[in-house]
């Protein structure tokens, strides 16, 4: 039982062996992480129904105004959308290894993948 | 009341409100308990705004060409009480106080999977707050809660995009709240808490959550489109533009018909817990009320059209819209039947929240059943607009969610506080309170049906005296939600110590001291009866 300091002085878990990146609402780490995933797909489901009303109003204004958008596919300049594009999937790459490195319990790792997603995402909003 | 039970006195017992003070402790608290009493002050206040802006309103149609205030000014009043009894006060009234208290109590856990996030979630609705109402007080809107476009993006001047602001982030306040609740119902039930085991208020709640996660997005997206029109006058709503303005009404329903299931379903699930504790009996048809509360999130989604009836929308359209609208009537129905047939038989008591749960009972039926004149088709096109409307909802909405909220604050009030209040006081505002809505707002259906607009600032002098009635009942509604704050706020003083269980409940919750402990448990309950055990003879718990 004899944990880091950190694990014993969460309130309540006293005659638990807990460890320290146990949060104290949860009973085991098991129960912790499926708890995190599974929010994390209920935040997508949230995310899906956010974008869905743009969506809908592109497809209305797409069937209603099809060659304004038709010309318009012609000024795209693809170039720079094939860069921004680049740049947001390595984002999400770095952050994805960030991720990969929390759970291996890297910190130096983890804190350049975190640095490098903030940059591209920078770099994204410059473009 | 049962006070026979021998338990150490609240002060000089470690529990969530004494476990630490200052003011500190209580913004940067993650305890869910506590973050349900900062809603509770927070909405409170806002129902107290709301309220005001309907006083004015109810002052002003006391006289045919109006008695109080500019047509402009009332148009600011009526928006600003629709947008804070919406947005800031019904839509987190039941979820984000009950909710927060006893969801994770309920299923024997010791606080939500998120707790973080759910305080975060208070700080958003105090942002979002905090815009709205520097917004309406500022020179306020006036576009209705609705903010139909163009209106809302072209011809008004008022602080559309503020408001809409506010809306919009208040709006991540009830999806965080909503995810918190799904997560922690699927991950955190104690051992032996099946899903068929779960209290009724839990499967309402997690109904609720499901709206909150799939509908709050849509209402939010359109609040940004109306901001893009206004800001930089993208063509999406104005026609003049090359936008359509019946694409905001589809995206605003789509959210804001399922919202009012938001607010009307965990209202039905804290009825449900205080019909069986007052009946002292098992709720007849557990499974029934239970998964109708999910049949009625599910088909709340696919009923957005019947708002749009007279607004362009197609007639085959409509059809199907009002089908489904009359569909969800059934799973409403089955609820109020099972309550009625719980009732029989029952050993019932009225105590205060019984009073209240009554209330909800009939006010919501004769909401509900109003709301099928409006679903048909033809009658639609007669009362469409007019108080008929604004009758039926809030029929639904203060007869219904806030009859059952107020019932729900009297029954854990004790647990919450670990204090009672006076039962007399409490029979007697439940009393004045349903008198007083039905004087409000019954003579609403009859101007209604009469032909007398919503949202007019002057009337023809044939309907004062319903318009006198109706302001008249109003005085007493408020006098009524008066009193309430007065002996719940003396109780918290001066009244006795409630102990465990004053009203001989079932249910986790009930099996913990009053107040809880911070951890609410002392060590993880584990669950081997059926719920609801009322046959069953007594044991005290001590």
């Amino acid at each position: 039982m004899s944990e880091s300091a950190a694990g014993s002085s969460l309130a309540g878990t006293s005659g638990r062996s807990v460890s320290p990146a146990l949060h104290h609402q949860f009973e085991d780490i098991e129960q912790q992480r499926e708890a995190g995933n599974f929010g994390m797909w209920v935040f997508l489901a949230t995310e899906m129904l956010f974008f869905s009303g743009v969506f809908t109003g592109y497809i209305i204004y797409r069937s209603l105004y099809y060659s304004g958008f038709a010309a318009g596919s012609h000024v795209l300049e693809v170039d720079l959308g094939a860069a921004m594009t680049a740049v947001l999937l390595a984002s999400s790459f770095t952050m994805a290894m960030a991720v990969h490195a929390a759970r291996q319990g890297n910190r130096a790792m983890l804190l350049g993948f975190l640095s490098s997603t903030i940059i591209l995402g920078i770099a994204f909003l410059g473009m | 009341m049962s006070t026979a039970i021998a338990e150490v006195p609240v002060e000089s017992r470690m529990h969530y409100l004494n476990a630490s003070y200052g003011i500190k402790s209580w913004l940067f608290t993650t305890d869910h308990k506590r973050i349900a009493l900062l809603y509770l002050g927070s909405i409170t206040l806002m129902f107290f705004i709301g309220g005001a802006a309907a006083v004015m309103m109810r002052l002003h149609l006391i006289e045919p060409a109006g008695a109080l205030v500019q047509p402009e000014t009332y148009n600011k009043l009526f928006t600003m009480h629709g947008v804070i009894m919406v947005f800031f006060f019904l839509v987190p009234s039941i979820p984000a106080t009950l909710g927060n208290f006893l969801v994770p109590m309920m299923i024997g856990a010791r606080d939500l999977a998120f707790p973080r996030l759910n305080l975060l979630s208070w700080y958003v609705y105090i942002t979002g707050g905090a815009i709205t109402l520097y917004a309406l007080i500022s020179g306020g809107v006036d576009t209705g809660w609705t903010f139909y476009a163009p209106l809302s993006t072209h011809y008004v001047t008022t602080h559309v995009i503020a408001t809409s602001l506010g809306v919009f982030i208040n709006g991540f306040s009830s999806i965080l709240t909503g995810l918190n609740f799904i997560v922690t119902i699927h991950k955190m039930r104690a051992p032996g808490m099946t899903w068929k085991r779960m209290p009724l208020f839990l499967w309402s709640m997690y109904a609720t959550s499901v709206i909150f996660v799939l509908a709050t997005p849509v209402i939010a997206i359109a609040m940004v489109l109306i901001g893009a029109e206004r800001l930089l006058h993208v063509g999406i709503f104005d026609p003049a533009i090359g936008g359509d303005p019946v694409l905001f009404q589809h995206l605003f329903w789509f959210y804001s018909h399922p919202v009012v299931y938001i607010m009307i379903l965990p209202g039905m699930g804290v009825v449900s817990e205080l019909v069986t504790c007052f009946a002292k009996k098992k709720p007849f048809g557990y499974i029934f009320i239970a998964y109708s509360s999910l049949a009625i999130a599910m088909i709340s989604f696919f009923v957005w059209g019947h708002h749009m009836f007279v607004s362009s929308q197609s007639v085959y359209a409509g059809f199907i819209f009002s089908a489904l609208s009359f569909a969800v009537a059934i799973p409403s129905a089955i609820k109020v039947f099972n309550w009625t047939a719980t009732l029989y038989k029952g050993s019932i008591s009225y105590q205060a929240p019984m009073l209240y749960a009554l209330g909800f009972i009939g006010l919501f039926t004769m909401g509900g059943l109003t709301g099928l004149f409006l679903a048909s088709l033809a009658t639609d096109v007669h009362l469409h607009d007019t108080y008929f409307v604004i009758a039926h909802f809030h029929y639904i909405m203060v007869g219904g969610a806030v009859m059952a909220y107020l019932g729900g604050i009297h029954f854990w009030w004790p647990k919450i506080t670990g204090r009672l209040y006076h039962d007399g006081w409490a029979r007697l505002a439940a009393l004045v309170i349903f008198v007083g809505f039905n004087l409000t707002f019954f003579p609403q259906y009859m101007l209604g049906y009469l032909g007398m607009p919503r949202r007019y600032a002057v009337y023809p002098a044939e309907f004062q005296v319903l318009n006198v009635l109706s302001s008249a009942g109003a005085s007493i509604l408020g006098m009524g939600y008066l009193i309430p704050f007065v002996y719940l706020l003396w109780s918290i003083r001066y009244g006795p110590v409630a102990g465990s269980n004053p009203w001989g409940a079932k249910g986790l919750e009930w099996e913990t001291p009053s107040p809880p402990p911070t951890d609410n448990f002392e060590e993880t309950p584990r669950i081997t009866e059926e719920p609801y055990g009322y046959a069953e003879p007594e044991h005290a718990h001590v």
